[in-house]
């Protein structure tokens, strides 16, 4: 898979994650691909939430050692 | 009259029953990512309102079940530390201001900090004992002079109390207690009508357990300590009290002032002299170490600090305002939020509108150091 963009919301807790995406998907071009690397283990709800409300679309969420990886198609 | 041997027994009682009651309070928001901050973030950032549906559910659930209660005569409404005979708005929508803007600056509310203690989270750690300071601070120290500002200047004074059941009895010619109940159906029915009103929200089982679970678990702890821990006559002072209660006031779930009294009974105790546990500091041990046990069960434990200069100023500012903003407003989102909700103080509605309000205020500015950080 191809990643346009990488985003480090690593020691950051809510509700920073979420809004560093958000930003982040909102300068982005439609059908780019996003991936967010959190620490928060709320993200995981979050970040699902907000991608399938706004449209966008979850490729992957996994939570690899520490992190949260989320994998987002912008919508 | 009760002895002191029976007293002391009952003081036992009812503090065990309120760690167990703790135990499951931190177990349930742990699991279900329980969060007031969360809720006003998802409105905020995304339009969603399934965590608002949520918290309206606990509160909902606590004001049907206070309501009940007090209707058949097991709690006195009147007794609680969230009714008084005046109604000190300006330091419930000033304290809720700050502490609504703190909550967001410290990645959730007093109660969120013991859950993230629990997770395993270093900064609620310091995020904690900012707000032990600061609420030492508003209770004993420089920043009363706050709260005496707002009551001064913010202090309506009424002939019924602070309690909207009281305040309506009168003009519809019924008891509080009638009133009481028929305002927790309308309200109380209302909001956990609301929550359920949403497939999205009943499609998970996290929403139902902590919207049911957090209301029960308050109104158990009125029970326990508005009920089980009611004494006519102290054996030594012969006045009423509330057995295992720091001031001798009812009350339920509420953490801003005993996160303070935790860190006073850690730090000022006399060790020769007996250790003064009151319901308060054993409600926050208990919801971080059931917390912890959920985490450990789930997983989820993950050790995590600070992340740089800025991170660590915005959790003590935040802490801070939590400490000073809960001791003004007289409480937290528990405290006040669900707590004081469910008994239906005006003060309690109002301190909630400033934390909410406070809230968006601190999720702007949050959105505006993500800007000027790009």
């Amino acid at each position: 898979m191809n990643i346009d963009q990488e985003l480090n919301a690593r020691g950051m807790n809510c509700p920073i994650p979420l809004m560093k995406t958000k930003r982040a998907l909102e300068k982005m071009e439609s059908g780019k691909v996003l991936r967010v690397y959190a620490t928060d283990s709320g993200s995981m709800k979050d970040i699902l939430e907000f991608v399938n409300g706004a449209g966008h679309t979850m490729l992957n969420q996994e939570h690899v050692g520490k992190d949260y990886i989320h994998t987002i198609r912008r919508g | 009259m009760m002895d002191m041997a029976e007293y002391v027994a009952l003081e036992n009682t009812v503090l065990v029953l309120a760690f167990v009651l703790s135990l499951m309070f931190g177990v349930i928001a742990q699991r279900t990512s329980f969060c007031t901050m969360g809720a006003v973030s998802d409105v905020y950032n995304m339009g969603s309102w399934t965590r608002m549906r949520v918290w309206g559910m606990a509160a909902g659930v606590a004001m049907l079940g206070f309501g009940v209660m007090s209707y058949f005569g097991w709690i006195r409404a009147a007794d609680t530390i969230y009714s008084a005979g005046a109604l000190n708005w300006l330091a419930a929508l000033g304290g809720g201001l700050l502490f609504g803007f703190g909550m967001v600056l410290a990645s959730g509310c007093a109660n969120k900090t013991l859950i993230r203690i629990g997770e395993g989270n270093l900064k609620s750690v310091v995020v904690f004992i900012m707000i032990a300071l600061g609420a030492t601070s508003a209770m004993w120290g420089l920043s009363s002079v706050l709260y005496t500002f707002a009551v001064d200047h913010g202090t309506r004074y009424t002939e019924n109390g602070t309690l909207m059941s009281a305040w309506i009895a009168p003009a519809a010619g019924l008891d509080s207690g009638t009133v009481g109940l028929a305002m927790a159906v309308v309200i109380g029915g209302g909001l956990t009508a609301w929550a359920l009103s949403s497939k999205k929200f009943r499609s998970s089982a996290n929403n139902l357990l902590a919207g049911f679970g957090i209301g029960l678990l308050i109104v158990a702890m009125w029970w326990v300590i508005g009920h089980l821990g009611y004494v006519e006559e102290h054996p030594d002072t012969l006045d009423a009290v509330y057995a295992g209660t720091a001031a001798g006031g009812m009350q339920s779930f509420s953490f801003t002032s005993p996160i303070a009294r935790s860190l006073y009974l850690v730090t000022m105790t006399d060790p020769t002299r007996p250790l003064l546990i009151s319901v308060g500091v054993l409600t926050v041990v208990g919801v971080i170490i059931g917390s912890f046990l959920h985490a450990l069960y789930s997983r989820t434990f993950q050790w995590e600090g600070l992340n740089g200069e800025q991170d660590t100023a915005l959790h003590m500012i935040g802490g801070t305002c939590m400490g000073v903003g809960g001791v003004i407003a007289g409480g937290c989102t528990v405290g006040q939020g669900l707590s004081g909700v469910s008994t239906l103080s005006g003060e309690s509605f109002i301190a909630v509108a400033g934390i909410m309000l406070g809230g968006v205020v601190g999720l702007r500015l949050q959105m505006w150091l993500l800007m000027r950080n790009e």
